[in-house]
């Protein structure tokens, strides 16, 4: 503190000269003489003022002790409180752990959707770099606008291998001149802008996506990558299982009509364009499914799957992925993994009532075909195209050669009611196959059945008939009675008649027994 | 030099010297009174809002980061556990000790005539000053006073530059109704005293 207090004395000074105007008015001309001791005196009380009287030594002393005993007990009551409550400690620990990895780790962030400009921009750019995407009446083609076919040597670097087509119903068109296709399938590298399409009916596609992304495309599905604002695999049509390691870019999938949203997670995507439904099915972890208008948002957990219907609101979230069987791991070069398929059967055009539970969505499968417990995927059904019927070779070696006893009653102990019935054996029988397997035979009998759907009843039939030779199994039971749908339906009432009957011997108590019966009293 | 004592023992408080705390105690214990004086004005009761002060500051030693000074440290922690006692015991601000005051001017006052007239003088001041509030009365201190700069008070004090210059205007308002009748009592006694002798004389 300074002696001289020129602010103070300013101060003060003002005073004076306000006061002694004051002072005149009030009492006339005075003197002023001693104004000037007396500003100086009160400036130095104002100065003293702010300096108090010292306590004694002896309050300080008493206060000093009283703090430091104080200071003392508080110490000792931390230090106690510390020990007597090691989990206080931990928790303490736990909760900066957790802090600190929610902030070094971008991808944990909760389950919150992005904004919606990015997901409706993303889209935008996705489908720009797809390239046109058209829908005529009989075929669906993908592709970019220039072609291709000539300069896909110059596109496809090292690693990467693209398989195009322009027309699906031009089969000669595809170019399936895959360098590295092998015995267990076709793998792809996929990469910012490219698109991929499976045009191999057998095997998955199996590629990496960009990096911490692989996904098994399956037959005729097309799907593309691009990177903005996040890793986007937009998929335009058909089926992929996708596994995605946890990064510091989100992941999206975009559907046409709504928008995955993964952490890191393993599930499956199945698109079907021209029903225009869709479905999302979780193995692992989490994601987040909701449209671009954000009027919904599902936070879809493991073995829950969400079916969007064509006329529906929204999604319907359903129980998926029985525990058992377990599911099979899929190796890098292809091979197929266990299934957690999107049904086909959920399809609003393949069945009358959407699936609500995995215990109703079998019902009404056309062509009275049974349903199974575990849905198999259903790629196939959605072309048009005239691809030659995929066999199942890789499956049929491991098939069991189980005997018709078999094939016929052991497992109808689950069959209650009269549909129920006709349809438990072969379920049932389904369920004793390998994932693998049981894939392959699902597979072909939904290609089958779309190829009856749509016309290919003469080729169908020769495929059934091939099958049937080759699978001398129960496997064989639903293709003995399409061989007698397929005369059916060709107008050939005799041969029909034979193939039921023919049928009817070798699985009496077979799941489509009723359908022969009544087949056989139409024809008649 | 002072400084470094400071910083020695608060280096010591902080490896958990005992000894430490006591010696801070004694060092800082005048910093502390002049500060509380400032802010509470003339309270009899010191010791419990001293002895919070000290427990506070020894509590927050560790977070001491010497982005500042420590006397600017220790003015902004006393400050503001100054205001929060005034509020939580809600203190009633006492009279300052004139007599005091006058004893430390006593060299300057040999006329036992006039002491009573200083002593009068003082307490007005006094009393202008315990009048003001803890904020306005600690920022007219520190910038009218003290000599602080108001860039000093707004970092003592925590607050911004704007509001330091509003409670100086208001503070010197009220502190100049209270001087001004010092001079004016003083100017009236002058002039009836002349007048009295008049009379006589006549």
């Amino acid at each position: 503190m300074s002696t001289q207090s020129p602010k103070l004395t300013r101060l003060f000074r003002l005073l004076q000269r306000i006061s002694q105007r004051e002072a005149s008015r009030v009492s006339g001309e005075g003197d002023h003489s001693g104004q000037e001791e007396r500003t100086r005196f009160a400036e130095k009380a104002a100065r003293q003022y702010i300096q108090p009287a010292d306590l004694s030594d002896e309050r300080w002393e008493a206060m000093k002790r009283k703090t430091l005993l104080n200071w003392h007990h508080e110490q000792e009551r931390m230090a106690k409180r510390k020990s007597h409550r090691p989990w206080a400690l931990a928790l303490e620990v736990g909760f900066a752990v957790a802090v600190a990895a929610l902030l070094l780790w971008p991808d944990s962030h909760p389950f919150e959707p992005s904004s919606g400009s990015d997901v409706e921009e993303a889209a935008s750019l996705a489908i720009e770099q797809l390239g046109p995407v058209l829908r005529s009446e009989n075929s669906f083609f993908i592709g970019r606008v220039d072609n291709h076919a000539a300069s896909d040597s110059e596109q496809v670097k090292e690693g990467i291998r693209l398989q195009t087509i322009r027309q699906l119903d031009e089969p000669e068109n595809i170019d399936t001149n895959l360098a590295n296709r092998n015995e267990q399938g076709s793998s792809a590298l996929l990469e910012t802008g490219q698109y991929v399409f499976n045009a191999d009916a057998k095997q998955p596609l199996s590629m990496e996506i960009g990096t911490r992304i692989s996904a098994n495309l399956y037959a005729h599905g097309a799907l593309t990558f691009v990177r903005h604002r996040g890793r986007l695999v937009p998929l335009v049509h058909g089926r992929a299982d996708f596994s995605v390691k946890p990064g510091r870019e989100p992941v999206f999938v975009l559907t046409p009509r709504a928008v995955v949203e993964v952490v890191g997670t393993k599930f499956s995507v199945h698109v079907h364009k021209s029903e225009n439904w869709e479905k999302v099915a979780v193995r692992e972890g989490k994601v987040l499914y909701y449209d671009r208008e954000r009027s919904f948002s599902l936070a879809l957990t493991a073995r829950q799957s969400a079916t969007w219907n064509q006329d529906a609101k929204k999604p319907v979230v359903t129980e998926e992925f029985p525990q058992t069987p377990s599911p099979r791991s899929v190796d890098g070069n292809g091979t197929i993994r266990k299934k957690e398929h999107v049904p086909h059967h959920a399809s609003p055009k393949r069945a009358e009532n959407p699936p609500q539970s995995p215990k109703q969505r079998h019902v009404g499968t056309p062509m009275g075909a049974p349903a199974k417990e575990e849905d198999l995927p259903a790629d196939n059904t959605t072309t048009h195209a005239t691809l030659e019927i995929p066999s199942v070779d890789v499956a049929i070696d491991k098939l069991p050669e189980l005997s018709d006893d078999d094939s016929s009653g052991v497992f109808q102990r689950r069959d209650t009611g009269d549909s129920k019935q006709t349809q438990g054996s072969w379920t049932q029988n389904l369920l004793t196959l390998p994932p693998l397997e049981r894939h392959n035979v699902e597979r072909y009998y939904d290609a089958i059945e779309t190829f009856m759907k749509d016309g290919y009843t003469q080729r169908a039939l020769t495929s059934l008939q091939e099958y049937i030779d080759d699978h001398p199994g129960f496997v064989n039971e639903r293709a003995m009675f399409l061989v007698a749908e397929c005369y059916k339906s060709l107008g050939d009432h005799k041969k029909a008649l034979e193939a039921y009957r023919h049928y009817l011997k070798k699985y009496p108590k077979g799941s489509w027994r009723i359908h022969a019966k009544l087949s056989i009293g139409e024809l008649e | 030099m002072r400084d470094e004592i400071v910083n020695e023992l608060i280096r010591r408080c902080r490896k958990g010297e005992e000894s430490a705390y006591g010696e801070l105690f004694d060092e800082i214990r005048p910093d502390v009174l002049r500060i509380l004086h400032t802010v509470v004005g003339p309270v009899q009761d010191l010791e419990d809002i001293i002895q919070t002060i000290f427990l506070e500051l020894f509590r927050s030693l560790p977070n001491f980061r010497r982005d500042s000074k420590f006397s600017t440290w220790l003015y902004r922690l006393v400050y503001n556990v100054a205001l929060q006692q005034i509020r939580r015991r809600r203190i009633v601000p006492g009279r300052t000790d004139v007599d005091a005051i006058l004893e430390s001017l006593a060299g300057t006052t040999p006329n036992p005539l006039q002491v009573s007239e200083k002593k009068e003088m003082i307490e007005l001041v006094s009393q202008a000053l315990d009048s003001l509030g803890p904020k306005k009365r600690t920022v007219l201190v520190l910038h009218d006073i003290e000599e602080h700069s108001l860039d000093e008070v707004a970092e003592l004090t925590g607050v911004g530059k704007l509001t330091v210059k509003s409670r100086l205007y208001y503070a010197r308002k009220e502190f100049a109704k209270k001087i001004r009748q010092i001079f004016i009592l003083s100017e009236a006694k002058t002039t009836e005293a002349i007048d009295r002798q008049r009379t006589k004389k006549d």
